[in-house]
């Protein structure tokens, strides 16, 4: 009797631990590193932008979730209200430009880029605001 | 929609640049569903907010793709092409606040402020008022805050209902009304605008 209470007790526990190990899981499943992954667009900021603006409605279907790497001159560096460091890409003769929201673990890198810089980044693009808006952006050079 | 969304973005653009607009590209929206089996929070950091001081006219733009949710496995399939948003891919709010008298732009204080407007989500429009304050800062800036509930209708909650059935095959009987998902959305919206 003591034997089966005892392999019951032990299967419930296993059970338990595998429920609370695969709901940990879900819970914090990491994105995919965004270093590991080829961008499906290598273009200039200001081309991106222009063609987001001639043709808005196509470059969301051909850019949206896709990852871009971007190359531009920094307009301006600010921070979020998450405290990510945002990045304009913009050229001067340029109403719009690129945005870029710099993944969290990009705090080191982001402090040597100074408005003026030219620097390329690649992220996930969500669509288009004032500017095309990349995420989860990772410096490249 | 490609000419109505140029359009709109060179009105919005345009507008932003004048004197007694106040603009940001990273407002902050937080929302929240409380469910039986587990409350889903999401952050989106990429709104783009603009009010017009003068006419009070305010207006907020979001990406659908710029959530980010605090459940990994959700953030994870949201944000990937299997979810395709491509044809409606931003919120938009498009509101006028109505006590503009009771606010002065140009003296620092907190003024509470009531707005009502009309929410864009995906193929559908609701009259949405709000409620809030704006902080007008020493600096010239002024920051917003508003709180208000989303409620989602049952014809919306049988298209989450599809889009599971779609995703997830074995799960033929589940239905957000069993697993208690919530009408009820809660959302928080802050932003600091700045003269562009």
């Amino acid at each position: 009797m003591k034997k089966i209470l005892k392999t019951v007790i032990l299967v419930v526990l296993v059970l338990a631990l595998i429920v609370a190990g695969a709901w940990y899981y879900i819970m914090h499943m990491p994105e995919k590193s965004m270093a590991k992954q080829s961008p499906d667009f290598v273009i200039e900021a200001a081309e991106l932008a222009a063609e987001y603006e001639n043709a808005p409605t196509a470059s969301d279907k051909k850019y949206i979730d896709r990852v871009v790497e971007v190359s531009g001159i920094v307009a301006d560096i600010s921070h979020d209200q998450n405290d990510q460091t945002v990045i304009i890409l913009r050229d001067e003769q340029s109403l719009t430009g690129v945005l870029c929201t710099l993944d969290e673990k990009q705090e080191k890198a982001a402090a040597g880029i100074a408005v003026g810089d030219r620097i390329t980044l690649k992220g996930t693009c969500t669509g288009m605001l004032f500017e095309v808006v990349l995420n989860r952006c990772i410096l490249i050079k | 929609m490609k000419n109505g969304f140029l359009l709109f973005m060179v009105l919005f653009l345009s507008q932003a640049l004048t004197a007694q607009n106040y603009i940001t590209r990273t407002a902050h929206i937080h929302i929240r569903s409380d469910n039986k089996v587990q409350n889903i929070v999401a952050d989106n950091y990429q709104v783009a907010c603009q009010l017009n001081t003068q006419n009070g006219e305010f207006k907020i733009i979001a990406l659908i793709k710029s959530f980010e949710y605090q459940i990994g496995a959700m953030n994870r399939v949201m944000n990937t092409r299997d979810i395709n948003v491509t044809d409606y891919p931003r919120i938009t709010y498009d509101g006028k606040i109505t006590n503009l008298k009771q606010i002065n732009f140009s003296k620092p204080g907190t003024y509470p402020f009531k707005i009502n407007g009309m929410l864009f989500i995906w193929d559908e429009k609701r009259i949405t008022p709000a409620q809030g304050t704006l902080t007008v800062n020493s600096d010239g800036s002024i920051e917003g805050n508003s709180d208000f509930t989303i409620t989602i209708e049952d014809k919306n909650l049988n298209k989450i209902d599809d889009i599971i059935k779609a995703k997830l095959p074995g799960a033929i009987n589940l239905q957000p009304n069993a697993l208690g998902i919530s009408k009820d959305i809660q959302v928080k919206a802050t932003a600091l605008l700045k003269k562009p």
